[in-house]
């Protein structure tokens, strides 16, 4: 039971999504934890201490489809599922993305030229890719003149890992027009589940049934811990507080990297790239080692079927034997203790910004993700209104497919030293929730102490 | 739809939940059922053990139909030796008596002949018996001592002669002798051709020696004889064996080949039925077909021809003792009408034999071994080489139509085939409900799912024939089929170009067969 948890636990957070911090990037000027997205950017205080839990807690999910684009309404308002709407959602993008992120403690230190931060993170990054041809086959099946002839079996990706990160960052100008900052991460794996090599096809029709598959693999890790982390009631067992606080031997590392380039007094451009680096799993790691498939089935043999003996228990049915065969090629073989490792879901952002009157800030970010090879850029216009010492207020609108349908909002307050906010980037998915596919969330708390001479 | 779920429970969104209306999902399956390549040996079902596939030289197939030891009939059943009786008396007249004071002892031979003959003028010139007995019963009154000597000359063991000798002691008392004796036969040779001169005849001689003992001895005095030849069985007999009839034997041949064709047009060019039948008598022995009926459920047709009068079969000579002789009579469309007689598919034969041993009494020197024997083995022989026009066959399947749900919107069957034989068919299910009545028929237009393969003038094929098909079953026609009990299942067959030419079924021809299918289904999914 407990093994069915943990590949449920893993393919709940592997079906949700990835969403990029616009919000977050925007309001470098007030949140100290906007340098998880460009570690050049300084908070305005000079100590900044963010508690365990509190500090900044971040979620996104996003999906190839919102609940309108599974329905539509009918003549007499009833909804109906419109399977050439999601089809066609699908058949855009298929990725399911989620990412959570909880801080368990922040600590910045600002000079006038430069900024020292340590953090530690406890990070969830999930990906997983759902083909259109098998959403199309799911609702046409392989009969429909109109299905595809083919499922991509390598379209298929899947790549969950729950992990550690504690981060030493620094930036600093190196004139009075470049500032540069870095992040080195040091990173503890508690569990993954990924699928590596998954490349193939299913062909099915009147004629014949074509499995091709190469040899591929599922890796996964964490599970004796989840096990004690999330006992069966029945089970005695207790928290594995060494596994989860650095004292495995699923390690890895990652860089973050960030320049900030002043153009002119009010006019600068900001690029990142983050999360460059990767986690080996050497500790409480199973692989699943699937053998590859050739299989083609043109129709049971008829003349074994005619030859059957029905009528005695001990043999084995044609049809039964030919299950075997097919579910003993899916058969992988289990190994523990093996070794391998998964990239970090990398991302990047460019962007320039424009302030005017120290209160109004325009600005342009091109962001977006490295999943599979595969880059995902968008473009968001953002705009922040500095209120005084107290309030920052954001809203961004990202251009995707076209159109701008994505608006994102943030607020930040700062009440002494003790700073609230809160981020939504996508904030039709309150106002509008049917049609949402994205939905990203930070909030936090900050105690910041001191301010910069001339960080303004 | 995660985002909507956790949205709908944070803030009150998706309003609309409860609009949604039931969804029609119409998945459609397409997938392969079955597949097979069949040879000829493949469609026949063998639950008759006598059926058989042959072929020949050329490949061509040959079904035969086989029923050894159709009869057999040995000797013991046409040949037996008589019991013979034979009686004598044995004296001496009164010349020889008046020495018997003055040399004390006189002996006297006598020769004695009787006929082993039966009910049959068998002419037999010698037995080598088997067994049997030989009863000597004597009965003398001399008032002398001696003995008496029989010499069986017609009887004799590793080539001597079978000889006994009954001596007595005269004590003053009557009879001197009487006595009974038994002679086991076993493995002895009964020569009855009084040396080479005639036959049946069985020879022996009595000595009598009578010793002086102070009694006159009178020619009424004397010896009382009597031979009983008993339950004599032979290993072989010689000589000229009359004619006898054997017994007729009649039979019913189940042919399951035609068992389930109904009508149409069925010729076969080469037909033939063997009979092998087997003489191990020393002589000819005829055999006659007296009946041969072909029949089927509407007609019956009797075997006619050449075939039809005695024919004579061949046997061992002397120096083929022991042998069993085979001859092979065939019927074919040479000498009969047998052509025709399977054209009406007949689903059964009954047939008479009769025979005639050594017929008109033809051959002098013949021999019977008790073994002899007169066996028959019947094959009928069907080459594959001919032509079926509209040929029909059909049979019955229960079927239970409650096995098709609702959910299925329709059901489409797509049959491929690859033909390399010389014969098209068509197919057609009807489907029946538990009174018989007709409710629905699966395929609507071309029923023709294998088109026959090209020949050449010969009948053999040059060129395959694919063909593909699709049997769609919906709407109400998937209703109607719910509703059978049972599906019929009719065929029409014809050989290339409709049955006007001669084709060959050779092994080497192949059927390729493949079953696809597409189910659409018509799920409804929630809603109210």
């Amino acid at each position: 039971m407990k093994k069915q948890l943990l590949i449920l636990f893993m393919i709940l957070t592997a079906i949700t999504a990835h969403a990029q911090q616009v919000t977050l990037y925007q309001m470098y000027s007030s949140i100290p934890q906007s340098n998880q997205v460009n570690p050049v950017f300084m908070p305005k205080s000079k100590i900044t201490i963010g508690l365990p839990l509190i500090s900044s807690d971040y979620v996104s999910f996003s999906a190839p489809a919102s609940f309108d684009d599974f329905f539509t309404k009918g003549a007499d308002d009833s909804l109906r599922i419109d399977e050439q709407k999601v089809i066609d959602a699908f058949n855009k993008s298929g990725n399911f993305d989620f990412e959570g992120n909880i801080a368990l403690l922040f600590l910045g230190l600002r000079t006038k030229t430069g900024f020292l931060s340590l953090s530690l993170n406890s990070r969830v990054d999930a990906g997983f890719t759902l083909p259109g041809s098998l959403v199309e086959f799911a609702f046409r099946g392989s009969g429909d003149p109109g299905a595809p002839a083919s499922i991509r079996i390598n379209d298929i990706n899947l790549r969950t890992s729950w992990f550690n990160e504690l981060a030493v960052g620094y930036s600093r100008a190196i004139n009075s027009k470049i500032t540069v900052g870095g992040k080195l991460k040091y990173l503890q794996g508690i569990g993954t589940i990924s699928v590596e090599g998954l490349n193939g096809y299913i062909e099915s029709s009147m004629d014949s049934i074509h499995i091709s598959m190469d040899s591929w693999a599922v890796h996964t890790a964490g599970e004796k811990f989840l096990n004690s982390a999330f006992p069966d009631d029945s089970v005695d067992s207790e928290f594995n507080t060494d596994y989860f606080l650095f004292k495995n031997g699923n390690k890895g590392w990652g860089v973050d990297v960030g320049v900030e380039y002043k153009l002119m007094d009010n006019l600068l451009l900001t690029a990142s790239v983050l999360d460059v680096g990767k986690i080996t799993w050497r500790e409480d790691t199973k692989s699943y080692l699937f053998d590859e498939v050739k299989y083609t089935f043109e129709g049971f043999d008829l003349l074994e079927l005619l030859e059957e003996d029905n009528n005695d228990p001990n043999s084995q049915s044609t049809i039964d034997d030919e299950i075997d065969s097919l579910e003993n090629l899916f058969e992988p073989k289990e190994m523990e203790g093996t070794v391998f490792s998964t990239p970090l879901t990398g991302k990047f952002y460019a962007g320039g910004r424009y302030t005017l009157l120290k209160m109004h800030t325009f600005g342009v970010i091109v962001y977006g993700k490295i999943f599979k090879s595969k880059l995902t850029p968008s473009v968001a216009l953002t705009y922040n209104l500095e209120l005084g010492k107290i309030l920052n207020v954001g809203v961004n609108a990202t251009f995707r497919n076209k159109t701008f349908n994505n608006f994102g909002a943030g607020l930040s307050a700062k009440l002494g030293p003790v700073q609230v906010y809160g981020l939504v980037d996508n904030i039709q998915s309150i106002l509008f929730a049917e049609s949402a596919r994205v939905i990203s969330a930070r909030v936090g708390l900050n105690f910041m102490f001191g301010k910069v001479k001339g960080s303004d | 739809m995660v985002i909507a779920s956790v949205f709908y429970g944070c803030n009150g969104a998706f309003s609309d939940l409860d609009k949604i209306g039931q969804f029609t999902w119409n998945p459609s399956l397409a997938f392969p059922i079955a597949k097979a390549t069949f040879g000829f040996e493949d469609f026949i079902t063998n639950n008759d053990t006598l059926v058989f596939i042959e072929k020949d030289e050329e490949g061509l197939i040959i079904l035969t139909y086989e029923n050894n030891d159709l009869f057999s009939q040995n000797a013991a059943s046409y040949l037996e030796l008589p019991d013979e009786t034979h009686t004598e008396s044995f004296s001496f007249d009164s010349p020889l008596l008046i020495q018997l004071p003055i040399n004390l002892q006189i002996s006297k031979t006598k020769f004695f002949s009787f006929m082993v003959e039966g009910e049959e003028r068998d002419e037999i010139d010698s037995v080598l018996l088997k067994s049997g007995e030989l009863e000597l019963k004597m009965l003398a009154n001399f008032p002398a001592s001696g003995e008496v000597k029989f010499r069986f000359l017609s009887l004799s063991q590793n080539g001597q002669l079978v000889e006994i000798t009954y001596p007595w002691q005269y004590s003053g008392t009557q009879p001197v002798l009487d006595q009974i004796d038994i002679l086991d036969l076993s493995d002895l040779k009964m020569d009855l051709t009084d040396g080479g001169t005639t036959v049946n005849t069985f020879n022996f001689e009595v000595e009598i020696t009578l010793n002086y003992e102070g009694q006159p001895v009178l020619p009424t005095n004397s010896l009382e004889i009597e031979v009983k030849l008993l339950d004599a069985t032979f290993k072989a007999i010689y000589g000229k064996i009359s004619e006898r009839t054997i017994d007729p034997v009649s039979d019913t041949l189940k042919l399951d080949f035609f068992e389930n064709l109904i009508s149409g047009s069925f010729f076969l060019d080469e037909p033939a039925i063997s009979i092998n039948i087997g003489n191990s008598f020393g002589l000819p022995v005829s055999v006659n077909i007296s009946s041969f009926e072909a029949s089927n459920e509407t007609s019956t047709l009797d075997l006619t021809g050449d075939i039809t009068q005695p024919q004579l079969i061949n046997f061992p000579t002397l120096e083929q003792l022991g042998d069993t002789i085979r001859t092979i009579i065939t019927i074919d469309n040479t000498n009969s009408n047998l052509p025709e007689l399977i054209s009406m598919l007949p689903t059964q034969i009954i047939y008479t034999f009769a025979g005639t041993i050594n017929p008109q009494g033809i051959a002098d020197n013949s021999f019977v071994l008790n073994e002899s024997i007169v066996d028959v083995d019947l094959k009928i022989e069907l080459p594959l080489k001919g032509r079926l026009s509209d040929l029909e066959a059909s049979t019955l399947f229960e079927f239970d139509g409650g096995e098709f749900t609702n959910d299925i919107d329709f059901v489409l069957f797509q049959i491929y085939t690859n033909n390399g034989f010389p014969l098209s068919l068509d197919i057609q299910a009807v489907f029946l409900d538990a009174a018989g009545t007709e409710l629905e028929i699966l395929i609507d237009e071309d029923n023709r799912i294998l088109e026959a393969a090209d020949v050449d003038a010969e009948g053999n094929v040059t060129l395959s024939k694919e063909k593909t098909i699709q049997v769609k079953v919906e709407g109400d026609k998937l209703q109607r089929i719910q509703n059978a009990t049972t599906i019929r299942i009719e065929a029409v067959i014809n050989t290339t170009g409709g049955g006007t030419t001669s084709v060959k079924i050779l092994d080497s021809y192949q059927l390729e067969v493949k079953l696809g299918a597409q189910i659409d289904f018509e799920l409804n999914v929630g809603g109210s």
